[in-house]
């Protein structure tokens, strides 16, 4: 990089350029929606963990202490829908990808600014309606919405239905941005093969959400006609059919787990070189198992309906074809693992973060493979072991990193520095918390524990009361980083510093906040994103 | 415990082994490069772009384990799939929020399901048009399957040892989804038998209805009509029988608005029959001293009622068998699976 680029830091960058909250409101910059995106993912993440330790404190004994089964209902349904459709899926894109996916192919801005915007209003107005929701009971169905239940229940699911359906729009929406964006707009000399792997797996997301939400779209209408005008297409007292609607709900959902996974692993292979001072290992197969993983994971969504009363050659088949799933997310870990060899690692709270998930994502991939094969799934479905295994893969994966990121590019974006003790505490509260309210519940799981209980026999009570005393432990944790880095952004010790890490991805060749238009003239794209000097050969 | 179970548990433990083992290889070698390659002991680096031979390798070698791993599944599936063509059938009703056994020949129903131990047992499962989705899950036998409104689906057992078993709601039902538990008794075979004979016998064993309609303790000695209420109406119609609930059920404190009358008559026929076109179901393969027990107690929630005139019970005995001891009982059979009943129609149509 240019001496001169590091001697003048922009004294107008993104977030002085305008003044007022009208100017964010009203914003193209997708760096500024990537920050509405910050702060209103933030809220309902908070919002819906919260919800979690309602849900734990009032599974801490048996019997009913602090609510009926009613109320028990309708938070495990808020918690789930708000974590998935407010929080998990949108958070990295929506935050991280908008900010940072122009930047790092060297462009201006996105293809579709305006409709960037719109894609916030309408997650916005999704959240809201499911926030509405809440007002008129709340929902109460789980945040799959199985027929028949979801159309005979007497709670209000129309908001949130309605709310589903609109985030969905957002979701394609900043799709279809991300792929034009990726496809358009890099600046020259970002080609394919030198495209960061966050943009990769941002890219191959984009894809998955831009196919597979209509689907769940369409679904959500059809369960709204089946409760207003009784059109009898999953009823079966009118000949419908119930498992009708699991395949096309999971014919979404399953994919949109991977639009949970593939952006924190994009964020996995930006960290992960950075703080090993090290190219990363296999860019080809990182890139390529994004796309595998991407397009396999849309031929497995029936692992979902093992005993739903499917047809056995159907559940052979997809048993099948859910192995093949696993390899391609098991040869990142391999590569990355392979890219600590022979680095120079700093452990950052990033970093830090990142090796954590590194291990949670393992435990959640590996307990996939015990889930997958069919005999033992036959058990384990719909008992607490998959509540474990999928806050192991999802939370381990999207949350995590998505704290990660936020530790990671937190000096790029607002131009000041987190206090790091108080990091680190955060991060082993976290990670404590974490294994001892998730771990629990898969030996639980084990034991014939049911899943989606308000209250359960007595002799589960101890894998409970742990894991309860874990959610205290976690939520500290989650409360305590996302405290540090609220009061950072104001109060923050300042820096200007344009490469705090040592990156070489393209935002950290650009002054820190970045200017309104990314960079000081041309980004300089002669430097690969892994291109870190060969210091000497051991 | 059975045989499926069994290998169902030596499966979980291979794969929680072949699945710690790797996520202990995965640790040590994260911590191992840590520590190694610390930027304190190691200040410089290599760059190594790609190795083809060890990338293929570690695509490769997933790859096949994941096919065996497939095969391990699959394997205890397929036992698991196929009851013997002799297996006793026994159909279960998943209804919000407790499960019914109809058990053969007799055609007896119970909320607890006993078997014999030693012996294979077919449950087909089912539930109604207007219902939801369950599934029976029973846990000491590691099997599990979703009852489905228009589809007949089952699991089987075949128990080697006697004991009690908790039976499981897996599939989200609704407000008590968490309570839909039940029993599973595996006992000796001469204990069946004799369990049997006594449930049979109290099933055709009629009341006569004037009898029925009095207050008359000594009818319904034995029976609970607080427990029974707590099993079959509290979870609509509330412990305390104010209704409401998440179907709006009738609030029994009040006689105000009943759509099929208030009289002890109208409540039993209820009871037996239900209200079409609404969430309340029949109940008719209680025996009939369980819902004469239901019958006082929901009617005690607000005694000052009419009471039922001669003419009232005269029609209701007309009307239930069991309710006239010089008739015979029949006992409904609302619970027969599809391809049960279809294999009946075949064999009463042939021509002998």
């Amino acid at each position: 990089m240019s001496a001169a680029a590091l001697a003048t830091p922009a004294a107008i960058n993104y977030i002085n350029a305008e003044k007022g909250i009208l100017s964010w409101l009203t914003t193209t910059d997708h760096k500024r929606i990537g920050i509405l995106y910050l702060c209103s993912i933030t809220f309902f993440f908070l919002f819906a963990a919260t919800l979690g330790v309602l849900m734990r404190l009032e599974l801490l004994s048996p019997g009913m202490q602090y609510m009926d089964s009613e109320t028990y209902n309708r938070i495990l349904t808020l918690h789930g829908m708000t974590m998935i459709f407010l929080f998990i899926i949108p958070a990295i894109p929506g935050i991280f990808g908008n900010f940072f996916l122009p930047i790092m192919i060297g462009a201006e801005d996105v293809s579709f600014p305006k409709l960037n915007l719109a894609s916030w209003y309408f997650y916005m107005a999704g959240g809201t309606l499911a926030l509405l929701s809440v007002m008129t009971g709340g929902p109460d169905t789980g945040w799959t919405f199985y027929v028949p239940y979801s159309f005979k229940t007497g709670a209000n699911v129309f908001y949130p239905l309605l709310a589903a359906f609109i985030l969905g729009w957002s979701s394609i929406l900043t799709g279809l941005n991300f792929l034009t964006t990726v496809h358009r707009m890099r600046a020259k000399g970002v080609t394919w093969g030198k495209m960061p792997l966050f943009v990769w797996s941002l890219y191959a997301t984009s894809w998955v959400q831009v196919i597979v939400t209509p689907v769940v779209g369409i679904l959500l209408l059809l369960v709204l006609a089946e409760r207003v005008l009784g059109v009898g297409i999953f009823d079966p007292s009118k000949g419908g059919d119930p498992i009708l609607y699991q395949h096309l709900f999971w014919i979404y959902s399953h994919p949109a787990v991977y639009i949970m996974v593939l952006p924190a692993m994009g964020v996995v292979s930006e960290i992960i070189p950075t703080f090993a001072r090290r190219t990363i290992f296999g860019y080809k197969f990182i890139a390529v198992s994004s796309i595998a993983i991407a397009a396999i994971g849309s031929l497995v969504w029936a692992h979902h309906m093992f005993t739903s009363g499917m047809a056995d050659e159907a559940r052979i088949i997809f048993s099948f074809l859910t192995f093949f799933v696993a390899v391609p997310s098991a040869v990142k870990i391999f590569n990355w693992l392979a890219t600590l060899y022979g680095g120079s690692i700093a452990l950052e709270p990033p970093m830090v973060l990142t090796l954590a998930f590194i291990l949670i994502f393992s435990v959640g991939g590996l307990t996939g493979l015990i889930l997958g094969a069919l005999s033992t799934n036959i058990h384990l479905h719909d008992t607490a072991f998959v509540v474990g295994h999928f806050h192991y893969t999802m939370f381990g994966s999207g949350g995590i990193m998505f704290l990660a990121a936020s530790h990671y590019w937190f000096p790029k974006m607002f131009g000041r520095m987190y206090n790091r003790n108080v990091a680190y505490v955060s991060i082993l509260l976290f990670v404590i918390g974490f294994n001892v309210t998730y771990m629990p519940l898969m030996f639980a799981g084990v034991a014939g524990m049911p899943r989606r209980y308000a209250d359960y026999l007595p002799e589960f009570e101890t894998y409970h009361a742990i894991s309860t005393t874990g959610s205290w432990i976690l939520y500290a944790g989650i409360l305590l980083m996302v405290g540090n880095l609220g009061y950072s952004v104001f109060k923050g010790k300042k820096t200007d510093k344009e490469n705090p890490w040592g990156g070489k991805t393209l935002e950290w060749r650009t002054p820190t906040p970045p200017p309104t238009l990314n960079f000081d003239g041309e980004p300089d794209t002669s430097i690969g994103p892994y291109d870190y000097p060969v210091e000497v050969e051991r | 415990m059975s045989e499926i179970a069994r290998e169902v548990d030596s499966t979980l433990v291979f794969l929680i082994a072949f699945c710690t083992v790797i996520l202990v290889g995965v640790a040590v070698a994260m911590f191992a490069m840590v520590f190694k390659y610390h930027r304190s002991k190691s200040p410089t680096t290599k760059q190594i772009h790609s190795h083809t031979g060890l990338e293929v390798a570690w695509t490769v070698v997933p790859f096949i384990l994941c096919i065996g791993l497939f095969f391990v599944g699959y394997e205890g599936f397929k036992a698991m799939r196929t009851p013997p063509a002799d297996a006793m059938q026994i159909t279960v009703t998943a209804q919000r929020w407790f499960w019914s056994f109809t058990y053969p020949d007799s055609g007896i129903t119970t909320g607890e399901l006993t078997i014999p131990v030693n012996r294979s047992v077919k449950l087909n499962i089912r539930t109604d048009d207007n219902e939801v989705l369950h599934s029976l899950y029973i846990p000491a036998f590691r099997v599990k399957e979703d009852a489905v409104p228009g589809l007949d689906t089952y699991i089987w057992l075949h128990p080697d040892q006697t004991g009690t078993f908790n039976i499981f709601c897996a599939e989200f039902c609704g407000k008590d989804h968490s309570k839909m538990i039940t029993t599973l008794h595996v006992v000796e075979q001469d204990e069946y038998d004799a369990w049997l004979d006594k449930q049979v016998a109290e099933y055709y064993r009629p009341v006569e209805a004037t009898l029925a309609m009095s207050d008359d303790p000594e009818v319904l000695a034995g029976y609970d009509g607080d427990k029974l209420f707590t099993k079959y109406c509290a979870s609509c119609h509330g412990a305390g029988g104010e209704g409401g609930g998440p179907y709006k059920a009738r609030d029994f404190r009040s006689i105000e608005g009943w759509k099929q009358g208030t009289k002890k008559t109208d409540v039993f026929k209820t009871i037996s029959t239900g209200i079409p076109g609404t969430e309340m179901r029949s109940f008719a393969h209680l025996p009939v001293r369980e819902r004469l027990a239901l019958m006082r107690k929901i009617t005690s929630f607000h005694p000052d009622r009419q009471q039922p005139t001669v003419e009232d019970i005269a029609v209701l005995k007309a009307a239930f068998p069991e309710l006239d001891p010089t008739r015979a009982v029949q006992i409904p059979k609302p619970n027969m699976p599809i391809d049960e009943a279809m294999k009946q129609v075949v064999e009463e149509g042939q021509v002998p």
